[in-house]
């Protein structure tokens, strides 16, 4: 499991940012999203079902996100879940907020490396 | 925690219960697309799910926590909000404290005026004697008996009109001892209403009572300090005494014990403090609370003073109304029983004081009335206006009638001034 970061040790609200990003393509049921984020960062991030409903349904709950029930790409039952308006501003907002953090971060990391 | 989850979000639940199990089935056909076994493939997908069960419990947990950081992101937006408009804010709580105060004002007003008894020893065996008339219309030409007061009259739907004030010579014919163990007056005299009282070159004003001999005694009061007023002190020329409230004495003396003995000047006349009245105790009448109880017969001493005032005739003036009379019944013996014995003889009594025909066709009746809550002159304003637990009632009229027509109330007539001249 080392190099894998499971998403319970991920940074708080990164998750939230990640779902709302995988979202933009278009609505996705839950397991395309574990696995969309997991594919997306070269298996690195690891997204457990024990952080994802619940993230999903808090996103759902302040109208990031809205869901409604359809036929998966498998043909089975399965809840997509579709980015708001309010949902693509938060993205907005949320990703300028990380960038500014990594940078910050990066900076501070690489005046102590030199 | 897991009741609530089943009882109060079931739906929501069962909804995230069929997404868990959509999730599992992609997993597995995941699993099979990889050429899995289906058994290993079911295997593999369920350890990587976990416990549904866990799942549906941080979801719900999960929401919970949100719904508390919403409280508490909305507390903090108010309280920002607030302390941008202070001024709004202020007139905001003034509003709430004003609105939560008068209702606890009104509530501890009710309870002490409709709910609670006399703070006395076994107030249920009070009675109060009252008389009542056919009712009192404004602008008539009356011909009664009483011919002055210093009280109400007030309109009952029942009895006309009724009211509780005597004049002194009911008082003596009032006291049976067959049916009653004390009886006892008082009034709120106008000449004990307003008092000018002196402590130590201290001027302060006060509230008096005058009191009957037996009213310490008839209501069983035992004084925090010093004596009641007992029938020694109660007749013309005896030491002028009088009795404080006991928050009249912590006020002025620093307590009851520091007050018995003193001597005061109550309207520049010399008075010594015999006791004070114990700290629960208001009197008789829940309006009053007095901060001074006299003697009935200092009457005289203080009615000198004044113009009109009191004097050693009005105590035997048949016509003039003016105190009013509590009794303690016997053991044994009901307010009916008392009522038979003592109606008859006040009927007897009061047809002698009749001067003329017409008179004799309206005299008031004698009756008596439950004395536990004390003398109602607060209850009878503000009791019955507010119709509280009074569901027999006929006339659903007659609440506000009462409330719009004090028509005897405005009869209230102070003193021989006002007496109407004689036939």
């Amino acid at each position: 499991m080392s190099g894998k970061q499971s998403s319970g040790e991920m940074v708080q609200g990164t998750l939230d940012m990640l779902i709302l990003r995988s979202l933009i393509t278009g609505p996705a049921h839950g397991h395309t999203i574990a696995h969309v984020i997991e594919h997306t960062s070269d298996n690195v991030l690891e997204v457990e079902q024990g952080s994802l409903y619940p993230a999903l349904h808090r996103l759902e709950h302040r109208g990031w996100v809205t869901s409604y029930w359809g036929a998966s790409e498998n043909n089975r039952k399965a809840k997509f879940y579709k980015l708001t308006a309010a949902g693509k501003k938060q993205l907005t907002a949320e990703t300028a907020r990380w960038r500014s953090l990594v940078s910050a971060i990066g900076r501070i990391l690489g005046e102590a490396a030199d | 925690m897991n009741l609530k989850r089943f009882f109060l979000r079931s739906h929501e639940d069962a909804d995230l219960k069929l997404e868990l199990e959509s999730h599992l089935q992609h997993e597995i056909d995941d699993n099979l697309a990889r050429g899995l076994s289906p058994q290993e493939a079911r295997r593999q997908a369920h350890l990587k799910l976990g416990n549904s069960l866990v799942i549906r419990d941080r979801v719900w947990e999960s929401n919970r926590i949100a719904w508390l950081e919403d409280l508490w992101r909305d507390l903090r937006y108010a309280m920002r909000i607030l302390a941008r408009i202070p001024s709004f804010t202020f007139v905001a709580l003034l509003v709430m404290a004003l609105g939560i105060g008068a209702n606890t004002a009104i509530y501890s007003f009710l309870d002490s005026l409709l709910l609670r008894s006399l703070p006395v020893s076994d107030p249920k065996s009070l009675v109060v004697v009252s008389w009542h008339s056919k009712p009192w219309v404004r602008g008539d030409d009356r011909h009664f008996v009483m011919q002055s007061m210093s009280g109400d009259v007030d309109p009952d739907s029942k009895l006309g009109a009724v009211s509780g004030n005597f004049p002194y010579p009911a008082f003596a014919l009032a006291n049976d001892e067959s049916v009653f163990s004390h009886v006892f007056s008082y009034a709120h005299a106008r000449e004990v209403r307003t008092l000018s009282v002196s402590i130590k070159g201290h001027a302060e004003t006060a509230s008096g009572e005058l009191v009957s001999g037996d009213y310490f005694n008839g209501l069983e009061v035992v004084p925090a300090a010093g004596r009641p007023i007992v029938d020694d002190d109660d007749r013309i020329g005896a030491p002028a005494v009088a009795v404080l409230s006991y928050a009249f004495s912590e006020a002025h003396f620093g307590g009851p014990t520091n007050a018995a003995g003193q001597a005061i000047l109550i309207n520049n006349l010399p008075f010594t403090v015999v006791g004070v009245a114990p700290p629960e105790f208001f009197g008789v009448d829940p309006s009053m609370a007095p901060d001074v109880y006299l003697p009935m017969h200092t009457n005289v001493l203080l009615g000198a003073e004044i113009p009109f005032g009191f004097t050693a005739d009005d105590y035997l003036d048949a016509h003039y109304y003016w105190l009013e009379i509590m009794a303690r019944l016997r053991p044994g013996v009901s307010m009916a029983q008392a009522e038979a014995k003592l109606a008859p003889r006040f009927a007897q009594w009061v047809t002698t004081t009749a001067q003329d025909d017409k008179e004799r066709a309206n005299l008031p009746v004698l009756f008596l009335r439950e004395g536990a809550g004390g003398l109602d002159t607060l209850r009878r304003q503000f009791s019955k206006p507010l119709c509280i637990d009074d569901p027999g009632r006929a006339d659903p009229c007659y609440c506000l009638r009462q409330r719009r027509q004090p028509a005897a109330r405005a009869r209230r007539i102070e003193k021989k001034r006002n007496r109407a001249a004689p036939e």
